[in-house]
């Protein structure tokens, strides 16, 4: 398995936003967790067999939600066993592995996907103008130089004698004062990004070339609509026994 | 190769910006643009770029004849890729992740062949010399390699004029020699034509084949070795006695060390100390480890090892609150630390807080708007004051509670050399009341008018330290030379 490693993070973009496409469709519509249970561990093997990532990354990125959806998962079920009522551990189960599922599968994604070629995917197959790919591409870019200049906005609050309050609401009402320094930089950065961006040509033409060749490769195709067919079975098998809430109609 | 006629300038808000400026640049040569503060040299670029007004909303008067035609009235993409537009902030001016993507992007723009992007590339890159850095990760790279990258990506388009705002202003004196050199191949050796606006005249002035001053109301074509001498004297940096003063340390850093990661240490073992009334100046070229230490001594990050001592107690036992009576903090960009919505609530902020009677607030605030000289801003919003007065904004509001420590991160950000001069005599005042000041700056000329010593800071580790005596950058030059040579 070795020489496969990299093969999800070299894949066309276009397979990898399709999967995960599918996968949030599944997350949304079956309230069960056997489906979404057996993906969340096919996920964790495929990655770990087919991409840079160890299921000890997968599971760490995704800490925050695993926390989540057992918080969510413990507290409606103390609600329902404290007011008598019926426990659905099936369906509260599955809404806790529904989240773990999408947020296993967007960590893949996001991990092994190189920005540029999201974006090349995105213009390329699914027709997004290249004015909206680029935005996004720019502002991607800007998410740490961002993050990194609230914490120093915040310090800088903190020093001169403004305290942080430890109730997170009142700390959401008082974010208010980090916006305006933080719109101040991001405005300046926007204009400064379209000026360079604009005076090399950007949006010249109506058509522009691009410099990695971005294809459809048959392996991959092959690969992809191999785990497509195993997650159909798998509907499929679970569904016939009535696993999912998917209703199978047999003639 | 240009030439600008009668051009005036309005922004909607603030009104006119200049009128009737008029000037020639001649082709293949390097043109100095010059002008006191706020005279509108950035936005006149901005014009000829034509990012006024397609971008930025401007009025536009007169004419601006590129190559025989008027591009007053034109779009952006009528000059876009012939004429090349570089400014000072490096990481605002990239915007893909990669450097050969970065280069890529303008020849994507214009539709280049794909299959002869890879041979523009490298010569792109090599005519800067980085093309060992082809495959690199912008994030990893230092602001001077940015600015090479930046530079890169608009040769890469070939554009016959190329224009720069300050294409070294937030650049270590090694990159700024490299930039300069790049500046003057660029004409001798590809038949450039460069129009600049450029502060540090002094590592340009060599390079400079015409100055042209604008004013308000106009424009002139000045003799440009007049114009050098009066400007070095004019420019000159107020002077402060030395001393020395190594008895009460008031911050003492000891074994401090920090790494992001296992793999890669930014601070080893880091040891200095900064003395009651002295003025320290913390120097080192770009990714030396600068803005990480400055971020450890500021209490915003916490070191791996080692500790720092303010007035003998650990700063990792206090509180942001508490440091922040102790050291007075100027951070790169004044306006991360605004808060109020005018200047004068801004500076009374600390003293209400820190609980002083509604007439010492009144009084105290009087008499710092009035000694850092913005008591006619006093109602304005901190957001709409200009740089310079941003910059003292952030010092008196800062200083108000009379701390005995200042720490300024990279005080000549964004400030012209009037500017610096007047925030440097606060400075001297400041420190003659005994406050100890310790700087973190990249500006030689700064450091050796102002500083008592310095700490030179080179790979993450302190190389030398000295006093700032006449010979200060003959020394650092040799010790530099020493450990490079090591």
């Amino acid at each position: 398995m070795k020489g496969n490693k990299d093969f999800i993070d070299n894949m066309n973009p276009f397979f990898k936003i399709i999967m995960l496409t599918i996968i949030t469709i599944i997350g949304s519509t079956d309230f069960l967790p056997f489906v979404s249970g057996t993906l969340i561990i096919s996920g964790l093997v495929i990655a770990h067999l087919f991409s840079s990532l160890s299921y000890k990354e997968v599971l760490y990125s995704v800490r925050a939600f695993i926390i989540m959806s057992v918080g969510f998962m413990n507290i409606i079920l103390l609600t329902r066993l404290l007011s008598n009522q019926d426990l659905e551990l099936l369906r509260i189960l599955g809404l806790g592995f529904r989240i773990i599922l999408i947020s296993i599968y967007s960590t893949i994604f996001v991990k092994t996907t190189d920005p540029t070629e999201f974006v090349m995917a995105l213009i390329k197959y699914f027709k997004v103008p290249a004015k909206f790919g680029y935005s996004f591409l720019t502002a991607y870019r800007f998410l740490p130089t961002f993050k990194d200049e609230m914490e120093i906005i915040k310090h800088a609050h903190q020093v001169r004698g403004i305290e942080e309050s430890r109730n997170p609401l009142i700390q959401v009402w008082n974010s208010k004062r980090y916006i305006i320094p933080m719109l101040a930089t991001a405005v300046r950065k926007g204009i400064r990004i379209s000026v360079a961006m604009e005076t090399r040509a950007f949006g010249k033409y109506e058509t522009r070339t691009y410099y990695r060749s971005l294809s459809l490769n048959k392996q991959e195709a092959i690969g992809s609509l191999l785990y497509l067919l195993y997650i159909a079975a798998i509907i499929t098998v679970f569904s016939i026994n009535g696993l999912t809430n998917f209703t199978l109609i047999y003639g | 190769m240009l030439r600008i006629k009668d051009l005036s300038l309005a922004f909607p808000e603030q009104g006119k910006v200049f009128n009737n400026i008029s000037f020639n640049v001649r082709k293949n040569t390097i043109t100095l643009l010059s002008g006191n503060s706020g005279v509108g040299k950035s936005s006149l670029l901005m014009c000829i770029a034509r990012v006024i007004p397609n971008i930025i909303e401007g009025e536009i008067k007169g004419e601006i004849i590129y190559k025989n035609a008027n591009i007053a009235d034109k779009g952006i993409d009528s000059i876009s890729g012939s004429i090349g537009y570089m400014f000072q902030d490096p990481d605002s001016q990239l915007c893909s992740f990669t450097v050969e993507d970065e280069i890529a992007f303008g020849l994507e723009n214009l539709n280049i062949d794909p299959n002869q992007m890879d041979d523009i590339i490298d010569r792109a890159l090599d005519l800067t010399g980085i093309r060992h850095l082809r495959m690199r990760n912008l994030n990893q790279l230092s602001g001077g390699e940015k600015q090479k990258v930046a530079l890169s990506s608009i040769l890469a388009l070939d554009p016959e004029f190329i224009i720069m705002d300050e294409p070294t202003a937030n650049l270590d004196p090694k990159s700024t020699r490299e930039i300069v050199d790049l500046i003057r191949k660029l004409r001798d050796e590809m038949g450039k034509t460069i129009l600049i606006v450029e502060h540090k005249v002094k590592e340009i002035m060599d390079i400079v084949d015409d100055v042209i001053e604008i004013y308000e109301d106009g424009a002139l074509n000045i003799e440009k070795d007049e114009f050098f001498k009066s400007y070095l004297v004019k420019s000159k940096l107020p002077v402060k006695s030395k001393k020395s003063l190594e008895e009460n340390p008031v911050i003492k850093v000891e074994n401090l060390s920090f790494s992001y990661d296992k793999d890669r240490e930014i601070l080893k073992d880091i040891n200095f100390s900064l003395y009651e009334g002295e003025m320290v100046a913390i120097i080192g070229p770009n990714g030396a480890g600068k803005s990480t230490l400055t971020k450890l001594l500021i209490g915003l990050m916490e070191p791996c090892k080692g500790r720092i001592l303010i007035k003998n107690k650990d700063i990792s036992e206090m509180s942001p609150k508490d440091i922040g009576k102790s050291l007075g903090l100027i951070f790169q960009n004044p306006e991360h630390q605004f808060i109020k919505m005018t200047v004068e609530k801004e500076m009374a902020l600390g003293l209400e807080l820190g609980g002083a009677s509604q007439e010492e607030v009144s009084n105290k605030v009087d008499y710092y708007l009035n000694l850092f000289n913005l008591s006619s801003q006093k109602n304005m919003n901190p957001f709409a004051l200009s740089q310079g007065q941003k910059r003292r904004l952030s010092t008196a509001s800062m200083m108000i509670n009379g701390q005995p420590i200042l720490i300024l991160d990279e005080p000549t950000y964004g400030q012209d050399r009037e500017n610096l001069q007047e925030l440097l005599n606060l400075l001297y005042d400041i420190n003659n009341r005994g406050v100890s000041i310790l700087m973190i700056t990249h500006d030689m000329d700064l450091v050796e008018n102002s500083c008592d010593r310095y700490i030179y800071l080179e790979g993450g580790q302190v190389k030398h330290c000295g006093i700032v005596d006449d010979n200060f950058k003959d020394n650092l030059e040799r010790e530099i030379m020493a450990y490079e040579g090591e």
